[in-house]
């Protein structure tokens, strides 16, 4: 063996040193009672053998005693038969950054995983839901999950197989540890487009599902916003929508200053991301409060403009106000909605720490159906849908996060599942933390 | 020598001793996990599959030739089982080391050791397999023939491609 080969072999040792401690002990006992398993089954990594094996029983059982004990708010509104058409598997992510997932009709999370510790939740801008987000791969395999820091998202892209809960999480770009991502979709060919603030400015991010790999675009400067007050805390980033050929990402955000917030877009071509041109320096291409909807030319956008009712406004993509659409809901900060499966309505849910209610809007006609009339002081009652985000699960039925309070908390949660003809509530599933966003897993 | 040979170990857990089987496993997993992790990147992965090759192997046992020796045996269903999950892996990443948190000595050692790590995974697989069971694991050239189920001469053909795109990749007076 010459030099180099030698040098070779020390470098390798250098560079590939585990420490002592791999593998795990205890893989020679999980081997083993793999091998005692009587019939052959696929999991993730399970610490099973000895001490491992009871604690895991307790888990269990632990488990199943607490899901029958949670109180069941589920009581439908009217009684029916369940809505029709196939439904799709819902993942949402929690308060508590845990990510569920459950099979059409689960009762219960068929898994949940902690994606990382519990965000801060003293922050926030006293109405907005906090920058935990979610998304999933057309096929239904993945789905990308943003786990909060704070309220305006993290750092971390969490990509995660439906079936087997296998996960990884990605360092997204964070110069000076001042990134926060807030919104995340997903383009046709299953890549995950992310949108965040670094150092003040926006940062579009694609990650490359195939290729495993990362880019990133530099965007607007958003120098402009102020952080308002002890609770205002800086912009959030909301959502994000790709065009089809993944040329165009539009997204949104919102915060303290209500007047700057609202959508941008950028144009990616090659290296470059050219930010479209608002009406002035320190506001938004198109003004709004959070979710929107760009369809053909136009863009429907939540409003903080929402007096007397809860309201949506209806935009050109050159900034010209088209219509402004009262809903019939009373105010209270309506942020979100659902697509439904026509693509021609959108549905409406009122916070649950405001005035709750639910509306359909017809994008063609511009006209507003409200199905359950809002009420003062709704977060008194709990078996009536409200929420923020929402997503169709089937061709009639929408799952809902449910937040009982203004604010996302710790506390168990709920997804509820709503007929979106008539608001019935069809089922409820307790989660540990409150949803705070929703996705259908087709 | 104390307690029974390896070959009435193999002879045991054919007949479906359990114990020996796992007799046989104990002292090879160390270079299997840590050949895993070299070939996947990640801890748990790497674990999950040795544990895949390990139940494989409890299956495949009577196709280990008699005589043959348990280790190259087992590293091979490793390494075919490593495949598997990179051809159905979607993605890869490098964790890079924290430098700002190292001493001055310990940066350059680090950068040695991701500028070797990034060589490494530049290699054709087939390559990079061999490298790293021989120099990496000190396997005999015939014993990582046997694990990959190829000639000596075609491993050594493979290693010295692998050397001279190294010594390329990798700046050897600087980092070697």
């Amino acid at each position: 063996m010459n030099a180099f080969e030698q040098e070779l072999r020390e470098a390798l040792r250098s560079a590939y040193d585990f420490g002592s401690e791999y593998p795990h002990p205890l893989l020679i006992t999980r081997i083993y009672a793999e091998l005692e398993r009587p019939v052959p089954q696929h999991h993730r990594r399970e610490w099973v053998g000895g001490a491992a094996a009871a604690a895991l029983a307790v888990v269990v059982v632990v488990t199943l005693l607490w899901f029958s004990f949670q109180p069941r708010v589920s009581t439908p509104i009217s009684s029916g038969p369940p809505p029709s058409g196939p439904e799709a598997g819902t993942a949402a992510i929690l308060a508590n950054n845990h990510l569920v997932y459950l099979t059409p009709g689960d009762i219960q999370p068929y898994w949940d995983l902690a994606l990382a510790d519990p965000p801060d939740l003293k922050v926030s801008h006293g109405y907005a839901g906090l920058g935990h987000r979610i998304a999933a791969t057309p096929d239904g395999a993945l789905i990308y999950a943003l786990p909060a820091r704070d309220m305006n998202g993290g750092s971390e892209l969490a990509v995660v197989a439906t079936q087997s809960s296998a996960e990884r999480l990605i360092q997204l770009p964070d110069h000076n540890a001042t990134a926060r991502y807030g919104a995340v979709s997903v383009g046709p060919s299953g890549d995950a487009w992310i949108v965040g603030s670094v150092d003040k400015h926006i940062e579009i991010v694609r990650f490359h599902r195939q290729e495993g790999t990362i880019t990133s675009w530099s965007g607007r400067d958003m120098a402009h916003w102020v952080p308002q007050g002890p609770v205002g805390g800086d912009y959030q980033i909301y959502e994000v929508q790709v065009t089809n050929d993944e040329q165009r990402v539009y997204y949104s955000y919102t915060g303290g200053l209500l007047s700057f917030a609202g959508m941008d877009w950028v144009d990616i071509s090659g290296q470059r991301a050219t930010t479209c041109t608002p009406p002035a320096a320190d506001q938004a291409c198109i003004k709004g409060l959070a979710g929107f909807l760009v369809r053909g030319n136009d863009v429907f956008i939540t409003t903080a403009s929402d007096q007397p009712t809860g309201a949506i406004d209806q935009y050109g993509l050159d900034g010209t106000l088209k219509d402004h659409i009262e809903l019939g809901l009373l105010s209270g900060f309506l942020e979100d909605f659902a697509l439904g499966p026509d693509r021609n309505h959108i549905y409406f849910f009122g916070s649950c720490g405001y005035s709750g209610g639910m509306a359909a809007l017809d994008l063609t006609s511009r006209t507003a159906n409200v199905i359950i009339h809002a009420q003062p002081a709704y977060s008194t009652l709990t078996n009536h849908p409200c929420g923020q985000s929402s997503a169709f699960v089937s061709d009639t039925l929408i799952a809902l996060g449910r937040v009982s309070a203004l604010l996302p908390g710790y506390g168990a949660g709920q997804i509820l599942f709503v007929d979106s003809s008539n608001g019935r509530l069809v089922r409820s599933v307790p989660v540990t933390s409150e949803p705070i966003a929703v996705v259908a897993i087709h | 020598m104390d307690g029974p040979s390896e070959e009435d170990l193999i002879q045991s857990a054919r007949s479906g001793d359990k114990l020996a089987y796992e007799q046989l496993l104990r002292p090879n997993l160390p270079s299997a996990a840590r050949l895993a992790r070299v070939l996947l990147g990640g801890p748990g992965e790497a674990e999950d599959a040795v544990q895949e090759a390990a139940i494989r192997g409890w299956k495949k046992l009577d196709n280990l030739r008699a005589g043959a020796k348990f280790q190259p045996w087992f590293l091979g269903i490793v390494v075919r089982q490593v495949r598997s999950i990179q051809r159905d892996r979607w993605w890869t990443t490098i964790r890079l080391p924290e430098l700002s948190s190292l001493e001055p000595g310990a940066q350059d050692k680090a950068l040695q050791g991701e500028d070797l790590r990034r060589a490494i995974s530049k290699l054709p697989p087939s390559q990079r397999e061999a490298v790293l069971m021989h120099f990496y694991l000190d396997q005999r050239i015939q014993d990582v023939a046997t694990s990959l189920g190829l000639s000596q001469a075609a491993v050594k053909s493979r290693i010295n491609r692998a050397l001279r795109q190294l010594r390329v990749s990798v700046a050897t007076k600087d980092l070697l």
